[in-house]
């Protein structure tokens, strides 16, 4: 999943590599479909991974891509990439998300987790969900803004630098949270 | 060229924080990076992390009924695109367009106090005017 996401060199003259599908989809909405399907399945895991519910991680998503939809006219690619304002609009979402809520479950094992390897050896599928529900556990365990930065980087891949965009912390602010994070995992796993 | 890219990461970075975040780029793109016994533990807890932490895709059921959702989103954006750049540069300021009602709502008040003073005023003048008998 993360492979398929291309880097972001802001000293590229390229830039960000979304921008040529933003502007298509500025100049023309229905454009927006491509960096919605590009998106999607992004979005909606940074959102289940800290809502832990489908339901909720549905409904963040999808106020993600409307709120985004509404405010791309505006978007400007000055210093910040279209996936680093995109997931800031989910970040700002799923806190609303859990404010509103104010509960966080950590018990049961995501049932999506099961969709990865459908048919996959059912002894190893044991042990994948077992390790999976141990790290989630630690994941989840963490304070919230190292939380973030775990799922950011690993799940969603983005760079220190987008992470610090979507989290309003420096670039080396992020990287010092994320250092933190591992070694709280560390010593748990 | 790995060792020449683990000379220029060893004299580019100095932190332990940003020496691991080189090592979690390579990890997600799958390549290597020698670091020493500090972060090995914890490049090997990214590694069980990105392990752990797989791709969970969106049911397709959502995804059909949240793209159907942004194609019909038109009429909105539409509207908000035809009450023009004005409106939609006070649409970004909410508290632009509570002080200019506020201020609207209060002109308006006086207007219309205006008005029925001078209209009171009026029948007064004329009730002055008419003939005592009718």
């Amino acid at each position: 999943m993360n492979d398929a996401l291309p880097r972001w060199d802001p000293a590229s003259p390229q830039g960000d590599p979304d921008r040529d599908d933003v502007l298509a989809a500025q100049a023309d909405r229905a454009a927006f479909d491509v960096l919605y399907r590009r998106y999607l399945d992004r979005v909606y895991g940074y959102a289940f991974y800290q809502l832990r519910d489908h339901h909720d991680a549905e409904d963040a998503t999808e106020r993600t891509f409307l709120a985004a939809l509404h405010a791309l006219p505006e978007f400007r690619h000055e210093g910040a990439s279209f996936r680093a304002w995109l997931f800031r609009i989910a970040h700002n979402t799923i806190i609303n998300a859990r404010r509103s809520r104010f509960r966080l479950r950590t018990e049961p094992l995501p049932d999506g987790l099961e969709r990865i390897a459908p048919n996959a050896d059912p002894a190893g599928l044991v042990l994948a969900a077992d390790e999976t529900r141990r790290v989630l556990r630690a994941v989840a365990e963490l304070p919230d803004d190292r939380r973030q930065v775990v799922l950011l980087r690993f799940v969603d891949g983005l760079s220190s630098r987008e992470i610090g965009q979507v989290m309003d912390r420096s670039e080396g602010a992020a990287r010092v949270l994320l250092h933190r994070a591992l070694r709280d995992l560390a010593a748990r796993l | 060229m790995g060792n020449g890219r683990s000379r220029r990461l060893s004299l580019s970075t100095s932190t332990p924080a940003e020496r691991l975040d080189e090592a979690v780029d390579r990890l997600l793109t799958g390549r290597q990076l020698a670091v020493g016994p500090e972060l090995a533990p914890l490049v090997d807890a990214a590694s069980v992390v990105r392990s752990a932490l797989g791709p969970l895709p969106a049911g397709s059921r959502f995804e059909a009924r949240l793209a159907s959702r942004l194609a019909s989103h038109g009429p909105v954006g539409d509207l908000v695109a035809a009450i023009g750049d004005a409106t939609r540069r006070e649409l970004r300021h909410p508290g632009r367009i509570l002080v200019t009602g506020a201020v609207s709502s209060a002109a308006v008040g006086l207007g219309v106090t205006l008005l029925a003073l001078r209209r009171g005023a009026r029948r007064h003048a004329a009730a002055d005017h008419q003939p005592a008998h009718r």
